[in-house]
């Protein structure tokens, strides 16, 4: 049971040490995404929003067209 | 999905112009600064909404001189259409002035009484109204014919009615909104070559997008009509 407990405990400091690492250093995720003042994130959910009202338009597109195939 | 190359045009123009129009180079204004970039977006509304109402106009027209109840459902969904882009240029264009013209030094109530007077915005307010006004007519009378008739003559008059409210007044009176002294939107000199590259296919692609729609609108009230007509 003590020896678990330790694991544990010992797990958790070294993810605080790791979290006190991460902070010191270059960032983990200092990707395209995060530079220019995180610009890409608006681009991208943009993107998303546009996406998903082309693929709404798409799918009603294609239902008119099976119904007008059916009303010929 | 037959003849659906423009479908294909009208996306990848939409995400060519979400892309470049927020990532490319802009002349810094000071009084714009980055909200330039809502030329790609709010003024092609209003390109879209123009065009749909010339196109709703047009198909009025030809039902006045050949009544066939296809030009009138063509008309109708193209002015439905070109309210709703009109309508989202105004809102676009109510969040773009907030942040341009309204002083924040003022309060709320007399920085936006400044702005209420702007001759555009209570122009285009009207011929919004008078195109919602269309949809209200046509609804309210019950014989198709009769209501095709009618709505047609009076999409010609609101059309005309666009040109004073909102081409000449706004140029006769002081204003705040680009575009008293000509047309600068089309004027090459006017637009920066940077900004055009972006600008011209968000226009294309906006209008696209605005045609699809109406084109899905025209199908449904098609099927409707036809089966209708067959019962």
């Amino acid at each position: 049971m003590k020896k678990i407990t330790f694991t544990i405990l010992f797990s958790i400091c070294m993810m605080a040490l790791q979290a006190q690492n991460s902070t010191t250093q270059k960032p983990a995720m200092d990707n395209i995404m995060r530079s220019n003042g995180r610009i890409f994130v608006v681009v991208a959910v943009m993107l998303i929003i546009l996406a998903g009202v082309i693929v709404y338009l798409v799918r009603i597109d294609k239902k008119i067209n099976r119904i007008e195939k059916e009303a010929d | 999905m037959k003849k659906a190359w423009w479908k294909i045009a009208c996306v990848l123009l939409l995400v060519y112009t979400f892309v470049a129009g927020l990532l490319s180079n802009v002349p810094d204004l000071p009084q714009l600064q980055e909200t330039i970039r809502n030329l790609y977006f709010h003024v092609c509304m209003w390109f879209a909404m123009m065009i749909f109402f010339i196109v709703s106009v047009v198909y009025a027209v030809k039902f006045l001189r050949n009544p066939s109840l296809k030009y009138d459902i063509y008309s109708r969904q193209f002015a439905v259409v070109g309210i709703v882009f009109g309508v989202l240029g105004y809102a676009t264009g109510i969040m773009w002035m907030s942040y341009t013209w309204a002083d924040p030094n003022n309060a709320a109530f007399v920085s936006y009484r400044s702005v209420a007077e702007e001759p555009k915005l209570i122009g285009t307010a009207i011929a919004l109204l008078i195109y919602l006004a269309y949809l209200i007519l046509r609804d309210s009378i019950q014989d198709y014919d009769k209501k095709a008739r009618i709505s047609a003559v009076y999409n010609i008059l609101a059309f005309a009615l666009l040109f004073p409210t909102i081409w000449i007044l706004p140029r006769l009176l002081p204003s705040l909104h680009p575009g008293r002294e000509g047309n600068p939107a089309l004027n090459t000199n006017d637009v920066d070559a940077r900004m055009r590259i972006v600008f011209y296919p968000a226009i294309i692609g906006w209008t696209l997008l605005g045609h699809w729609i109406t084109t899905l609108k025209i199908r449904i009230v098609l099927l409707v009509e036809r089966k209708l007509i067959n019962d």
